[in-house]
């Protein structure tokens, strides 16, 4: 009997806040990642004290070929009342990745979201004039430019309208809670674990029409 | 924000995939290791859902 090779999906990391109050577009993000058929990767992945986080990290954007950097959260921290730097300079591993990394580094793409149009310019001028997605704090709007992004790398995979994709995931978050009052599953809704959510997405999209390479 | 159109709704809801309906969009494998919850038992579960508001 022929046995039929299973491919692996392609890595896309994510350098986006995790702040609750950024959740649902991060939340929206992860999930288009996955509809579109790429696995999502960020720093929330593992808590492994025994290796440095900027190692994970640098470990992380090496083995992803794509990426996306969300660099909209400029406010002060309200309780330190200073600035986060973590987004910044992870896109600027990534770009320095690309950069002199080599042969097998110097093809990678990455997208940066961006909240307002001119505004990102004012904070980040290094990339004016760069084609920055704009999401305007609204999950529907980074769906849209996650998947155009996505579907610029997809070669001849076929991906799913943004309206599917949005459809799917209201139907998803709708779902999620409903999964978690079942006695098999003793976890909170609203508090998944990154890889728990990102397990949910490939479920749900494999049980609602998705199939597999 | 925008909306989502009725009719993308609706061939969501419209498109389990026990249906047997040939897949348009496919998945390649994941493999997110070290999550709790299984992707079979996942899947599982979502299919009683589907099934239950069906």
């Amino acid at each position: 009997m022929p046995v039929r090779r299973q491919s692996s999906a392609p890595q896309v990391f994510i350098n986006a806040p995790f702040d609750a109050k950024y959740k649902p577009l991060f939340d929206a993000i992860v999930f288009t990642v996955v509809a579109c058929g790429y696995k999502p990767r960020c720093g929330l992945e593992s808590s492994d004290s025994g290796t440095p986080r900027i190692g994970r990290l640098i470990d992380m954007i090496k083995s992803c070929d794509l990426s996306i950097h969300d660099l909209s959260l400029t406010q002060l921290d309200a309780d330190s009342g200073l600035p986060r730097f973590n987004m910044p300079f992870e896109f600027g591993v990534f770009v320095g990745a690309r950069s002199f990394g080599g042969p097998s580094q110097n093809k990678k793409i990455c997208y940066v979201l961006a909240e307002k149009q001119f505004i990102y310019q004012r904070y980040i001028s290094d990339i004016a004039g760069q084609d920055i997605g704009m999401h305007n704090n609204e999950p529907v709007k980074a769906i849209q430019k996650i998947r155009e992004f996505l579907r610029g790398h997809a070669n001849s995979r076929s991906l799913a309208g943004a309206s599917v994709i949005v459809a799917s995931y209201e139907r998803f978050k709708s779902e999620v809670p409903r999964l978690s009052a079942l006695p098999q599953f003793q976890y909170d809704a609203g508090d998944l674990h990154f890889l728990d959510y990102c397990q949910l997405a490939e479920a749900f999209l494999l049980e609602v029409g998705w199939g597999r390479d | 924000m925008s909306k989502v159109s009725s009719a993308a709704k609706k061939r969501v809801k419209a498109s389990p995939a026990s249906s047997g309906s040939r897949e348009k969009y496919t998945l390649p494998r994941m493999q997110f290791r070290g999550a709790k919850i299984k992707l079979t038992e996942a899947r599982k579960a979502f299919r009683a859902l589907h099934a239950q508001s069906a």
